[in-house]
């Protein structure tokens, strides 16, 4: 009875490890497969002929098809500035400069497990109907309340993802990948 | 060897095998899936504009600013030629494997016209993977050639829909596209 316990233990515990330690690299929690820009993250090699194993589990098992970083760049935000999971009783501000691109869209996805749930998607933002400021920066408030100007609703009600397409990005000359800032995201206040 | 040690070796051995299975085959898995509901819903070789809600199950893209087209081509029978009818908005093609590789990107910028074809021709063409005689597969001219390893895979358009007002107008244009065996095509020009 013991050694069928203790068996039954090792299958247990090693598939757990195995399952555990895949999807944490799918999630690109240990930063090898991904390019971490402020709070955002992109797999570079998405889409791409050569892409590794872990960035094609990374869209596949999400249901998504990848489109290379030259076609379109995929940025995801899971925290704010100070790495505070992002949380729709929370409101924030995002501001910066957008990359040149020549379309984007930001939008917001419920985070109920690892993978962006595309269904479950909040608000759209999209370059067809932003408003820039003189400085040609963006400043937009995520919030459940209307606010003025650039303004998401954060979806569902717990954590959630915040999605930044550019789509037919411009690398500069010699560079194959972006490497300038993103958006600064700021908590305001929370419920 | 003791035996914590035998458990311990035995854990991080199976875990490892766990991990690389996992890694290498749920992908395809997913793939071969999506390629099911596709064959399920559109079938093969044809071009279908997707409306929203088969979008949001195939595509998994939540942006309504998009209109996907997809086609599932399938290379048992020989050549597929796909033919693209370019909205003028961004749009763009993907290729993509029955193993979810894109194996060719295209968009409108780089198509430089209002019409793109491309071939899609299986990787290895001797023997009986080829289907039909390579004289029936002769390709139009101007026709890309692309090459897939996988004897099937998707092919997804998306074309930005600026205003909702344009929706109807883009989805005309994309219904235009289509994806056809190259033999039937070849079939069809020499028949009188």
């Amino acid at each position: 009875m013991r050694s069928i316990v203790k068996v039954a233990v090792f299958l247990v515990g090693s598939c757990a490890a195995g399952l555990v330690s895949a999807q944490q690299l799918i999630d690109g929690k240990a930063g090898l497969f991904t390019q971490t820009t402020g709070a955002w993250k992109t797999w570079v090699a998405a889409g791409t002929r050569n892409s590794d194993p872990y960035t094609r589990a990374r869209f596949l098992t999400a249901g998504k098809l990848a489109v290379s970083r030259f076609e379109a760049i995929e940025f995801e935000a899971r925290n704010d500035d100070e790495g505070r999971q992002l949380q729709a009783r929370c409101s924030y501000t995002l501001s910066g400069r957008m990359p040149s691109s020549r379309w984007w869209s930001l939008s917001g996805h419920e985070s109920t497990s690892s993978a962006v749930t595309e269904a479950t998607s909040g608000g759209l933002l999209t370059s067809l109907d932003a408003i820039y400021d003189q400085d040609n920066r963006l400043k937009v408030a995520v919030a459940q309340d209307p606010q003025a100007g650039n303004w998401l609703v954060p979806p569902g009600s717990g954590s959630f993802v915040l999605v930044l397409r550019l789509y037919n990005p411009y690398y500069p000359a010699g560079q194959d990948r972006y490497a300038g800032a993103l958006f600064d995201i700021k908590r305001e206040t929370c419920r | 060897m003791s035996g914590k040690m035998f458990w311990g070796l035995a854990v991080i051995l199976l875990a490892v095998a766990v991990h690389i299975s996992f890694i290498l085959f749920v992908p395809p898995i997913e793939m071969e899936k999506k390629l099911q509901v596709v064959d399920d819903k559109i079938g093969r070789n044809a071009l279908t504009v997707l409306e929203r809600s088969d979008a949001r199950t195939i595509i998994v893209q939540g942006d309504d600013t998009l209109i996907h087209a997809v086609c599932l081509y399938d290379l048992s029978d020989g050549a597929v030629k796909v033919s693209a009818a370019i909205p003028d908005t961004y749009w763009s093609m993907n290729i993509y494997t029955s193993r979810g590789n894109s194996i060719y990107t295209v968009n409108d910028k780089q198509a430089e016209a209002k019409e793109f074809s491309i071939v899609i021709e299986q990787a290895d063409t001797s023997g009986e993977a080829a289907g039909e005689p390579a004289a029936t597969q002769v390709p139009p001219r101007n026709a890309f050639k692309v090459q897939s390893a996988e004897p099937q895979g998707l092919v997804v358009m998306r074309a930005l829909v600026p205003h909702q007002n344009a929706r109807s107008r883009i989805k005309d244009v994309m219904r235009a596209s289509n994806c056809i065996p190259l033999a039937s095509r070849n079939a069809r020009l020499e028949s009188p």
